[in-house]
């Protein structure tokens, strides 16, 4: 019979004792303790969670280079994809009818012959999704359960408590990533001189106590002090991988945008009702997203020109609304991902019209009108991008999935690359590589797409997935 | 299923000390460290290899049985063939 005894002597038995005491005393010691809820509110630890490896910068410093005195009010009405209307004013009237009669014909003709991604189904459900809730420039009139309703004072809240607050109530309401902005000097020169698509109405700082609008403007209310509050959503990445096609980048981008949108709705009736104003309006309204995007922390600038967050990648929609509630701003990251966008690439070489830069480093030139200054960027050549667009009868949406951080998070080696990139950039081209060499982004591109016959089977496939509701699943605590 | 996993290898690791008790081999350090990088590697082989089939990334998933599936099997073959060896060399 064999015979057992222990290999650990009384006093290393005794000194693992003691250390692991120590240990658990040292935890206990550091773990927050909430007495009540209104303490959980104003802890620092119930703002916007971000791995270890995700670093903050100071306030109105993303990690993209911004020159706060090269930067002017930009008229979105200027931008090529707000509607035809962006695209037809910088073409001739002819160029302009022959690309939207080729849209027209295509749009009807594929769907006719059912390809993969046009068909009538795949229309149909990029046709279901927008505009789902109201959400007015207009702060509404605090009804029933209103403070006025209910003859008390409006809710007074420290920032950090309003902060917590209005967070939790916005992920209540759909949202999945919060970030706060004082509307600063600076802040006001992101502010679009016009809306971003019809009918364009200005934007005007009145010295005034309320917003309104008018037919032909609508009035931010600078007597009163202001934030602005950037909401995100995903978008469903396996609807992004069918791209181009109408089930990718409009049936997806439009269900983030709707699920925002009704957020925004619901933060109306809320904020109203505590007392406080939430100035919204419809879409891309007042300012670009992914600018607001990268100065409250949510992602990072990208060499398309659009957010990429390290957790979705390009693959998020988001919108912006006004308030008055004391709010902390909340501050830019940096995740490695903007200085992973200079040797990547991904995203241009996925593009079958070259919209996208291939330079290594951004530039202050500002050669495109609906480039706004002040940054330095990546040049993007939205012409070229509507016209393809337009060529594809629908949407594109392949730099979407192209960029590397478009991904899921239930493969542990996604986290693994993440902190190392946001630790050094010595992998990046190492991780490009192999981000390729493992299948990851899209089979079609430049040289495989519905202009040359090829249409994206997963369009096909994704009709039998069984997928989670809204079709992501964040599968970690936002 | 970290759970199972978790599981299966307590009792890997309990019976291979067993066995190495019964057998009275001695394992060098670099063995015992053959052994673990071999197994978190074998880990992170089967995590990426079913969560990526949850992703819908089929080609990712058996790309990782490839990359770091294969060494990982590899490694543990040598903790073996090593430890197999040592303890032949300490019987002679």
């Amino acid at each position: 019979m064999t015979k057992f005894h222990s290999i650990i002597s009384r006093r290393n038995f005794m000194k693992a004792l003691g250390l692991g005491v120590t240990g658990v005393a040292t935890t206990v010691a550091t773990v927050p303790i909430f007495h009540d809820l209104d303490e959980l509110m104003s802890s620092e630890g119930a703002a916007q969670k971000y791995p270890f490896w995700v670093k903050k910068r100071p306030l109105e410093k993303p990690s993209m280079d911004v020159d706060y005195s090269m930067m002017q009010r930009f008229d979105a009405s200027k931008c090529t994809n707000g509607g035809n209307q962006g695209y037809l004013q910088y073409v001739s009237a002819e160029e302009g009818a022959a690309s939207l009669a080729i849209k027209a014909e295509r749009y009807k003709k594929w769907a006719v012959e059912g390809k993969p991604g046009f068909s009538l189904r795949d229309r149909a459900l990029r046709h279901s999704n927008g505009g789902v809730a109201n959400v007015p420039w207009t702060t509404p009139t605090a009804g029933a359960n209103s403070y006025l309703d209910l003859g008390i004072e409006k809710w007074k809240g420290t920032p950090e408590e309003n902060s917590r607050m209005l967070r939790s109530a916005l992920k209540f309401f759909g949202a999945t990533s919060i970030g706060y902005s004082e509307f600063t000097q600076n802040m006001q020169k992101t502010i679009y001189t016009k809306q971003y698509s019809s009918p364009w109405k200005e934007h005007v700082f009145e010295d005034v106590d309320d917003e309104y609008e008018t037919s032909a403007k609508v009035v931010i209310p600078m007597k009163k002090h202001l934030n602005i509050v950037t909401a995100m959503s995903p978008c469903a990445l396996e609807n992004m991988k069918t791209a181009p096609g109408p089930l990718s980048s409009r049936a997806a981008t439009g269900q983030a945008s709707n699920i925002i949108n009704y957020a925004f709705n619901r933060a109306q009736t809320f904020l109203a009702a505590l007392g406080y104003k939430c100035i919204a309006g419809d879409g891309n309204g007042i300012a670009a997203t992914a600018g607001f995007a990268n100065l409250s922390g949510l992602a990072e600038a990208g060499r398309r020109g659009d957010a990429v967050s390290p957790d979705f990648g390009m693959a998020m929609r988001g919108q912006k609304f006004f308030t008055d509630l004391p709010l902390v701003p909340t501050a830019p990251i940096d995740a490695g991902v903007w200085r992973f966008c200079k040797t990547c690439k991904k995203c241009a070489e996925i593009c079958p019209s070259d919209s996208i830069s291939m330079e290594k480093e951004p530039t202050w030139e500002n050669i495109y009108p609906w480039q706004a200054p002040g940054k330095k960027q990546y040049l993007f050549n939205g012409l070229s991008c509507q016209e393809l667009r337009n060529q594809f009868g629908d949407e594109c949406g392949l730099c979407m999935v192209g960029c590397v951080f478009s991904k899921h998070s239930d493969a542990i080696v996604h986290d693994v690359v993440k902190g190392i990139v946001s630790t050094s950039s010595i992998f990046n081209g190492f991780f490009t590589s192999l981000d390729n060499t493992f299948g990851y982004g899209s089979e079609l591109g430049k040289d495989k797409n519905p202009l040359t016959g090829d249409f994206n089977q997963k369009a096909v496939t994704w009709w039998n997935l069984e997928l989670p509701t809204f079709g992501f699943d964040l599968k970690k605590p936002m | 299923m970290w759970l199972t996993i978790g599981i299966v290898i307590g009792i890997l690791i309990m019976g291979l000390i067993w066995f190495l008790t019964k057998k009275q081999i001695k394992m060098a350090w670099y063995v015992w460290l053959l052994i673990a990088v071999g197994l978190l590697l074998l880990l992170f082989t089967l995590q990426n290899f079913f969560a990526s089939f949850s992703e819908h990334e089929t080609k990712a998933a058996w790309m990782f049985l490839l990359v770091t599936g294969l060494p990982s099997i590899i490694i543990l073959l040598a903790a073996w063939q090593i430890a197999l060896r040592t303890s032949k060399k300490s019987e002679i």
